[in-house]
């Protein structure tokens, strides 16, 4: 295969070389320190890069409801109605409304479905430690968070899961060496965990600058509204999750059945009631068998665990079917969508029919 | 067990520890405790690496060695030249039997009951169900070439058949090369290595830079060039060619990545494995790219088939003849499959058509100066006429390498017709991902080679000062955190 040549040796006529040059292992030592030292800066510089521009909206959504909470002498903080959930519920309740409603005032602290119920009751409990009481609290969550199991990494952005050493709040996220390990990793070398972020960042700048995924939407009270989907994104949507729920089954997890017990436990100490509130899906989805039986067995579950909560009941029990219109994912309202959401809400909270 | 998992990082911390402890601040003597010990830690380590596919075959590893260090004890100890012969005869048979067993059986006999049935005769053939022993072709040449050289005089035999098994089983090029010959890495095998620090400093670099070309430059690329092999019936001629273009730097990130890491952990641990690459996409004539491309291989194959045969000594048809059957042999070596005959066919014309023209193209594509560090760009035209050359040779490469990658010949016929039509989409073709992707993952390694290629430098990079060579290193680690493909993918050559 190589040029044939009677000689035994490859013929290297303007072939390159290697050449080995004369070092000093001190020299290789410091090389390498001064490598991994420039790599720690380029992921703090990252670090602070991303606190600001991250495209992860989830990242910065669990952030930016986490600081509103932390603030000192926020001008949002105390309430009478403290909103908690998911980002059904960042983007489907108002607390203008709500404050309208009930009086007082309201704040809408929903991050995202992935931090489960668990990080409802951390907020609850870091809220409580700050200010007086609330009057009432809102758990707004979407129809397939109740069975979800919590997977440490999603938790990065929590301040109160520390990296090393053990939870203060409660109930405490139990983790595993190795997810104790991908915890810090992704805290801490953001250019592996936000590799995405980044990679958009540097390959596509022009993209977020001018496509504003970088800046936080506008937020009242931190109700953040979204408008409408399209109609073929939401129906492809729906196939996803319809696909996903066929091997999944419904129910209530361990995690979020201990975090409904201490936030039930919490509002008897301090003497406010809890309501829970599925968020609507598209309604074409709502009525495939696929879904009913998950949510069947869902509601079932949580319907048992909230029958021993005295303080917890069941706002709005299942999801609401909502036409293409309210919608901008197969379970996420709109801004239209959230109006109608938000006044349901509220007329089944005062309502004569409120069920355990 | 692969280069990038966490279970070889584990693996490699803890053998190289061992290692280092035994090795001490002085390298042991010769056949000293230490010594001994060092090695027999590596050949544990390279049976426990070797068997982390799967332990079954390790017995079929260190038979076969075993039998080659046997007949070359015996060919030595011989006086009577056809009783050498015979005990050559031995090796060649228990080695390629059993590289003919496990990796060609099924090859050949479905081909041959195509074939009847072609003739309409129906022959169903008793197929093997076993897996391919992983780098199964690597380690049988390698072995092979032990037992030819002892029968050639060029070597004496190992001392023990534990050196013997270590350096065929020796972990860091075990399943992918380079396929070292022994009388190269044996000597190193026998007696005690020195850890040199300038060594140490090429061989973190070389580590650096494979991880760099496998997880960012191979495996990126290879997302683009499966999406389009996939479907050639769908796509159209500008996605085919960048398709093509996607699979050979994959094909060369990846195999070189893997050549790269193996050769940088040897000199961490004192040993020197050969080169296998030389920027083999500036070849300018299909010599040369055989000079740069997988040179252990071509080597090999030169030295052990191509000469044997003959040469370049018995006249032009002969030599055309040992070109197509040293290059056809060299395409099965890759794998039982019609499209490795085809590729090493198609490379074989290359050459075979190369050969009137040698002299002309030579002139052009040789170097001006004699010293080959001497990289002075030549003259105007000649300059250009190179540049022409290799712009040819690497589409002569990409054709080849499109008779590698696809998967039967109905793919390969689609491909080939696809590739002329629907160029009026060009535009589009430029507009998207598929195209963004293989510019901006095969720019570094395409910018790193010119650097190589100006300075006629393999080791470029280790010229530069401390500061700029970390900052170089820290946006090769920074860049294989953000864009390093995260689900291990295997080496390319861990299939043949």
């Amino acid at each position: 295969m190589t040029e044939p040549t009677q000689a035994g040796h490859l013929h290297a006529r303007g072939l390159p070389h290697e050449f080995v040059r004369d070092r000093r292992r001190q020299r290789t030592v410091l090389l390498l320190v001064l490598t991994a030292s420039l790599l720690l800066a380029a992921n703090l510089g990252a670090g602070v890069l991303l606190r600001r521009f991250s495209p992860n909206r989830g990242y910065r959504l669990i952030e930016r409801k986490w600081a509103m909470l932390e603030a000192a002498n926020s001008p949002l903080l105390p309430v009478d109605t403290l909103i908690l959930g998911d980002s059904s519920g960042n983007q489907g309740i108002d607390p203008r409304a709500v404050a309208a409603h009930f009086g007082g005032r309201a704040v809408n602290l929903c991050t995202v479905g992935d931090l489960l119920l668990l990080n409802d009751a951390w907020m609850l409990e870091r809220y409580l430690q700050k200010y007086p009481p609330p009057k009432r609290i809102i758990l707004a969550h979407v129809y397939d968070v109740w069975q979800r199991r919590p997977r440490a990494r999603n938790f990065t952005r929590v301040p109160v899961v520390p990296a090393v050493g053990e939870m203060a709040a409660t109930p405490p996220l139990t983790m595993t060496p190795g997810e104790r390990i991908t915890l810090l990793t992704d805290r801490f070398l953001p250019l592996y965990s936000e590799n995405e972020s980044v990679s958009l960042l540097l390959r596509r700048p022009l993209y977020c600058w001018s496509s504003g995924i970088t800046e936080a939407p506008p937020s009242f009270a931190g109700f953040e509204p979204r408008p409408a989907g399209a109609s073929g994104a939401i129906e492809r949507n729906a196939r996803q999750h319809l696909h996903g729920l066929k091997r999944t089954r419904g129910g209530l997890s361990e995690a979020n059945r201990a975090a409904l017990a201490r936030i039930d436990e919490l509002a008897a100490a301090h003497g406010f009631e809890v309501y829970i509130s599925v968020g609507p899906v598209y309604e074409a989805f709502a009525n495939d068998p696929v879904y009913q039986r998950f949510w069947g067995e869902s509601e079932a579950a949580i319907r048992s665990a909230v029958a021993a909560m005295p303080h917890v009941h069941l706002a709005v029990p299942r999801p609401t079917a909502a036409p293409l219109g309210d919608l901008e994912s197969v379970d996420h309202v709109s801004e239209i969508g959230a109006a109608i959401y938000t006044s349901n809400l509220l007329r089944s909270i005062t309502g004569p029919r409120m069920t355990k | 067990m692969l280069f990038h998992s966490v279970a070889f990082v584990v693996f490699f911390v803890i053998v190289y520890g061992l290692y280092l402890a035994l090795q001490g601040r002085t390298p042991p003597r010769p056949r000293s405790p230490r010594f001994i010990a060092q090695n027999l830690v590596l050949l544990a380590a390279s049976l426990v690496f070797y068997g982390w596919w799967d332990w079954r075959f390790l017995l079929l590893m260190l038979a076969t060695a075993g039998v080659d260090h046997l007949v070359a004890v015996r060919i030595v100890q011989s006086d009577r030249a056809s009783r050498r012969r015979l005990l050559l005869l031995v090796s060649l048979v228990s080695n390629l039997g059993v590289l003919g067993f496990f990796k060609y059986f099924n090859f050949f006999a479905e081909s041959v009951a195509e074939g009847l049935s072609l003739l309409g005769i129906e022959a169903h053939p008793a197929l093997l169900r076993v897996a391919l022993p992983v780098g199964i072709s690597f380690y049988t040449f390698q072995s092979l070439s032990y037992t030819i050289d002892v029968y050639r005089g060029h070597l004496r035999p190992a001392r023990s058949i534990f050196s013997f098994w270590l350096f065929v089983s020796f972990f860091p090029q075990l399943v992918a090369g380079p396929i070292e010959r022994a009388t190269h890495l044996l000597p190193q095998v026998e007696n005690p290595r020195r850890i040199d620090p300038a060594q140490v400093d090429l061989g973190v670099w070389l580590i650096l830079w494979g991880f760099f070309k496998k997880l960012v430059v191979a495996d990126n690329l290879a997302i683009v060039a499966n999406a389009i092999f996939a479907h050639p019936e769908r796509a159209t001629g500008p996605e085919l060619y960048l398709g093509a273009v996607a699979f050979a730097g994959q094909i060369y990130g990846d195999f070189s990545a893997y050549s790269d890491i193996a050769r940088g952990l040897c000199k961490l641990m004192g040993f020197d494995l050969m080169l296998n690459f030389r920027i083999p996409y500036a070849a300018a004539s299909p010599s040369d790219f055989w000079n740069r491309w997988h040179i252990s291989l071509s080597t090999w194959l030169r030295d052990y088939l191509y000469i044997p045969l003959g040469g370049n000594r018995r006249g032009t048809v002969v030599t055309q003849r040992n070109l197509m059957l040293t290059m056809l042999l060299g395409g099965l070596w890759h794998g039982a499959a019609w499209n490795y005959v085809l590729w090493g066919a198609f490379h074989g014309l290359v050459l075979v058509a190369y050969r009137p023209f040698q002299r002309r193209i030579d002139r052009v594509a040789a170097p001006s100066s004699a010293d080959p560090t001497d990289r002075t760009p030549p003259p105007g035209c000649r300059g250009l006429k190179l540049a022409l050359l290799r712009l040819v040779m690497f589409h002569l490469v990409l054709v080849g390498w499109i008779l590698f990658r696809c998967r039967s010949l109905q793919e390969i016929g689609d491909y080939f017709r696809g590739l002329f039509a629907g160029w009026s989409t060009l535009a589009e073709a430029l507009a998207g991902t598929h195209f963004a992707d293989v510019v901006f993952f095969a720019a570094p390694i395409v910018l790193m080679e010119l650097w190589q290629h100006r300075t006629g430098d393999l080791s470029a990079p280790t010229r530069l000062s401390l500061a700029p060579r970390a900052l170089l290193y820290t946006v090769l680690l920074a860049a294989m955190m953000v864009w390093g493909v995260r689900d291990a993918v295997e080496f390319i050559y861990f299939q043949f």
